[in-house]
């Protein structure tokens, strides 16, 4: 006699895996361990570890890796990654994107960047910094998102930062910094 | 806030955005806000750099959420996790005082959220304002922040709450300064003129009258004018053009351009083909307000707007309200009722229409006509018809209402309007008339079921005698509901005449009912637990009446149950239930007495349909306390004072008669002082012993007639009675031990009140002469032995 045998469904994966790739920025690749990055996943996401199932540097420094379909869920693209412990006293992200992203130039997009040991300015400092650069069109509000990367601030400026050239002087908070528009 | 909070609550604002939106490129940071808080939590900082850049991102990412919600789903997550990270982003402020980005995230936060109840419910507004008006005073503050603040301040204000309005009012002058501060700098900036038009308004709403709204009417015009020749007209700015016609009617400053800016309004919205309902129909309400919809223009603007025609689906328009306005300033009566029949046949509970309707039967109704649309339309009225609609109706028109519905439907559908519609009211609720309509109704329909319907509405209600028996009536007959019953007739059984004799038949047929003495009996045991009645405690207790054998006391504090037959609980008294040497007798009305009591299930033979009856369950715990100073008259008051000799109180406990015998000199054989005195309410003689220390011997003495001197007649002795010598004796009667006047007594010459000044010492003879109110000292019958006459 053949009997029924119930079928665990939370037993295997949900959904089908997935291929991600990120690129390693202010990283040194040699830090950027599978462990490492499964680590800040989790932190970042809630994937647990066994979730990455392959994990490669690709070419042109580009990272490649495979999450488990019900982790690849979770992951919203493209997902920008603190990576502590890495980049020394500077904070280190990856951003993390899918084969299926469109690729976009966003024109609002601009990098800050700094020469000095300092940490990143704070997103105020770069406000008032702004305002002082054009009293008239540059304000506070003008500031979309702020996020450290290594040794730069990449900065999402709203269309009224349309102004500034594609390479631009600042002073921040007393620091002599560049405001650089970047293709994204 | 901790971060991990923040972090939580993202995680909560990803689940419940509707699927997909996560793609969304707006809300596609929030993964990016979400993993650098994680990092700020993995790395167990708060305040460092990380929270930092995670604040800022996460006001920005709330800023642009609330700009581009385009559905309810997502705009509910927005403004959940609004309320969720508030005060993350209140500290945020406070770190980073530079960064603005948490300011402006408030800033729409209160307007995203003004419909919300935790927005005012969670008392912070003040706290958010004040952190927006300190970041709009930093230089770098711009136009974008400056107009969210406005406009959060002008959504809150809307609202008709005192403190809100208050809290607004605080708030709109740093909104003030810095849109004017900004408008130095930048006159030419669209959004900052718009902000300064609703800014103008603002200040002519605030006006204390119209001739001080004059300047900031004139202002609001100048610029949106100015803004109309530079940048023409958007939908935004000729909103404001209708706030201000209507602004202009509400103060009584209408003109003739009035209708000239409106007609011009309208032609624009023609003209771009955004032509928008409400719009129109605030300009036309504001006409109308100012007298100055008549029925030329409503023509033109019924053809403008291609109104004159109905639409063919039934599918309600958004234009109806607007073209009913027009209707009506055209007078066509008949047009009118057609767009109301149309409107109810496609929305069965649009209330509107359905007033509309019944003004229109109920006009028919006055002048003796019938109704002017077909009993379907008559039924769909009748349930579309919201309380408003019927919460003013006199009797009269609710009588002649209740008699067209008879007429259409019969006595079941009028009976179901009048129980069911008209009843829910409350100010319907407490006319009687309206009850004995129902009444009669519930009658003609001859059914139980009705009765049993209306009896379910009068609960708690005043509805008239009549309502109230038919009711307790029916639900006694069908063996419904005998609580009800019992409630309904409580205050009917009290009354007098033949309805009150009916009601106390059913109440009596109604006691033996087993369940409502099971509910009752459960209720009075519940209410004896939460008095501690069979507690063995001592309970307050108050003499409210007294006999030679028994004296009833009733429980002080809470009232009892409605199902016990008295306000309070009562116990009945006996001489056995006192302490050693206290008579029933030396009770009296209004005397305190702390005693435990226990409850006891009553029997049918004895306590008819009592349901617990109560007695003393520990003689020794009963004290007598003084009776209430307050409560008693001026005249007793002083028979109180003294009666503490007789009665111990909580301070001096019962004496035993016995042991003091020899110290007052009872049975010494040595006549000794008293003072006997005549109770004419019951007619006989009795006499105190009172020592030099302002004490009484504790039991009354006995004194027969022939006792008195010659000549010396028992009425004359008074109240407060005579000094006498005489000798007193001690006899045992069963467990009892009484006390007599033995042979004649002699009368202490001299006025006993000066005797005792010039003889005593002060205080010393005070006490026995003064208002020696024997009366007030208990009915004394030191041998009446008590019977169980009764139950309490």
């Amino acid at each position: 006699m053949i009997g029924l045998r119930e079928i665990n469904t939370h037993a295997f994966p949900v959904g089908r895996d997935e291929r991600f790739y990120f690129e390693a920025e202010g990283i040194n690749p040699a830090e950027l361990t599978p462990g490492r990055f499964a680590r800040a996943l989790y932190a970042a996401t809630g994937a647990s570890g066994d979730s990455v199932s392959w994990f490669a540097e690709g070419q042109r420094g580009l990272f490649e890796l495979v999450l488990a379909g019900d982790a690849a869920r979770r992951v919203i693209t493209p997902l920008t990654i603190p990576m502590p412990g890495i980049g020394a006293q500077r904070p280190a992200v990856v951003t993390l994107r899918r084969d299926t992203d469109p690729i976009t130039l966003d024109p609002s997009a601009f990098e800050l960047s700094w020469t000095d040991d300092g940490p990143a300015p704070t997103p105020g400092s770069v406000a008032v910094a702004l305002h002082a650069l054009d009293k008239a069109r540059l304000f506070s509000d003008d500031i979309l998102l702020a996020m450290p990367a290594g040794a730069t601030l990449r900065l999402t400026l709203t269309a009224a930062a349309i102004a500034l050239g594609a390479r631009t002087d600042l002073v921040v908070a007393g620091r002599p910094m560049v405001l650089a528009r970047i293709p994204r | 806030m901790h971060p991990l909070a923040t972090r939580e609550a993202l995680d909560r604002f990803i689940a419940a955005l509707p699927s997909g939106v996560s793609r969304d490129p707006t809300l596609g940071a929030t993964a990016t806000v979400r993993a650098l808080y994680a990092a700020a939590v993995d790395a167990r900082g708060d305040g460092g750099p990380d929270a930092t850049f995670a604040d800022h991102n996460l006001a920005v990412l709330l800023t642009n959420a609330f700009e581009s919600s385009r559905d309810l789903a997502t705009s509910a997550a927005v403004g959940e996790l609004y309320f969720a990270v508030r005060r993350r982003l209140l500290s945020a402020l406070d770190r980073d005082p530079d960064d603005l980005a948490p300011a402006m995230a408030l800033a729409m936060g209160i307007t995203g959220t003004r419909e919300s109840p935790r927005l005012r419910k969670e008392d912070r507004l003040a706290d958010d304002f004040a952190a927006i008006a300190a970041a709009l005073s930093r230089p770098h503050a711009g136009p974008r922040l400056a107009e969210a603040a406005l406009s959060a301040v002008l959504d809150v204000g809307r609202e008709r709450d005192d403190a809100l309005a208050a809290t607004t009012d605080q708030a709109v002058v740093p909104v003030q300064q810095a849109i004017e501060r900004l408008s130095e700098s930048l006159p030419d900036h669209p959004d900052l003129l718009i902000a300064r038009v609703r800014l103008a308004l603002l200040a002519a709403r605030s006006a204390k009258d119209a001739a001080a709204a004059l300047p900031s009417l004139a202002s609001a015009r100048g610029l949106l004018d100015d803004f109309a020749r530079r940048y023409g007209l958007a939908a935004v700015q000729r909103d404001l053009y209708a706030d201000l016609i209507a602004e202009r009617t509400r103060l009584g400053l209408g003109g003739a351009d009035l209708k000239t800016e409106a007609a011009r309004v309208i032609a624009l919205d023609v003209a771009e083909e955004m032509q928008s309902p409400n719009r129109t129909r605030r300009l036309l309400k504001a006409l109308r307000k100012a007298r100055l919809l008549d029925a030329a223009f409503a023509r033109e603007t019924m053809a403008l707007l291609h109104l004159d025609k109905l639409p063919r689906d039934a599918a309600e328009d958004p234009w109806d309200e607007v073209r009913a306005i027009l209707l009506d300033a055209l007078g066509d009566e008949k047009a009118l009722l057609q767009l109301a029949e149309r409107t109810l046949a496609a929305d069965a509970h649009h209330a509107p229409s359905a007033k509309r309707l019944f003004e229109r039967w109920l006009s028919n109704i006055r002048k003796g006509l019938s109704a002017p649309f077909d009993s379907t339309m008559a039924e769909r009225v009748l349930r579309a018809l919201s309380a408003a609609g019927v919460a003013r109706l006199s009797l009269d028109d609710l009588q002649g209402v209740s008699e067209a519905i008879v007429a259409l439907f019969g006595h079941s559908r009028a009976f179901s309007f009048v129980a069911d519609k008209v009843l829910e009211l409350r100010e319907q609720r407490a006319r009687e008339g309206v009850w004995d309509l129902a009444l009669a109704l519930a009658t003609e329909v001859g059914d139980a079921a009705a009765m049993l319907h209306l009896a379910g509405l009068v609960r708690g209600d005043k509805a008239s005698p009549a309502v109230r028996l038919a009711a307790a009536r029916v639900l006694v007959e069908e063996g419904r509901d005998a609580e009800l019953a019992d409630e309904l007739l409580r205050s009917l059984k009290n009354a007098r005449g033949s309805d009150a004799r009916e009601a106390q038949a059913l109440h009596a047929r109604l006691r033996n009912d087993p369940a409502l003495r099971e509910v009752n009996h459960r209720t009075l045991l519940a209410f004896e637990d939460k008095m501690g009645i069979g507690s063995g405690k001592p309970l307050k207790l108050r003499v409210i009446y007294t006999s030679p054998s028994y004296a009833l006391a009733e429980l002080r504090g809470p009232t009892a149950p409605d199902c016990y037959d008295h306000k309070h609980i009562r116990t009945m008294l006996r001489s056995d239930d006192l302490p050693e040497g206290v008579l029933v007798t030396d009770l009296k009305k209004g005397d305190g007495i702390e005693a435990p009591l226990r409850g006891q299930d009553a029997t049918q033979k004895e306590d008819k349909a009592g349901l617990r009856v109560y007695w003393v369950s520990d003689r020794s715990a009963v004290s007598i306390s003084e009776a209430k100073v307050s409560e008693a008259k001026p005249s007793e008051n002083k028979g109180r004072e003294k009666r503490a000799d007789v009665a111990p109180t909580d301070d001096a406990p019962a004496v035993d008669p016995r042991e003091v015998e020899g110290d007052f000199g009872v049975g010494s054989g040595e006549p000794i002082e008293l003072r006997v005195s005549f109770d004419g309410r019951k007619s006989r003689l009795r006499a105190r012993i009172h020592g030099p220390d302002q004490t009484s011997f504790p039991a009354n003495i006995r004194v027969e007639p022939e006792s008195l001197p010659e000549g010396l007649e028992a009425k004359r002795l008074g109240r407060n009675g005579k000094r006498c010598l005489g000798l007193v004796e001690a006899v045992d009667e069963g467990q009892r031990r009484l006390y007599r006047v033995v042979g004649a007594l002699t009368v202490i010459a001299g006025n006993p009140r000066r005797g005792a000044k010039s003889d005593a010492a002060p205080g010393e003879e005070e006490s026995p002469d003064v208002d020696v109110d024997v009366d007030a000292a208990a009915d004394v019958d030191a041998d009446a032995a008590p019977t169980e006459e009764g139950t309490p």
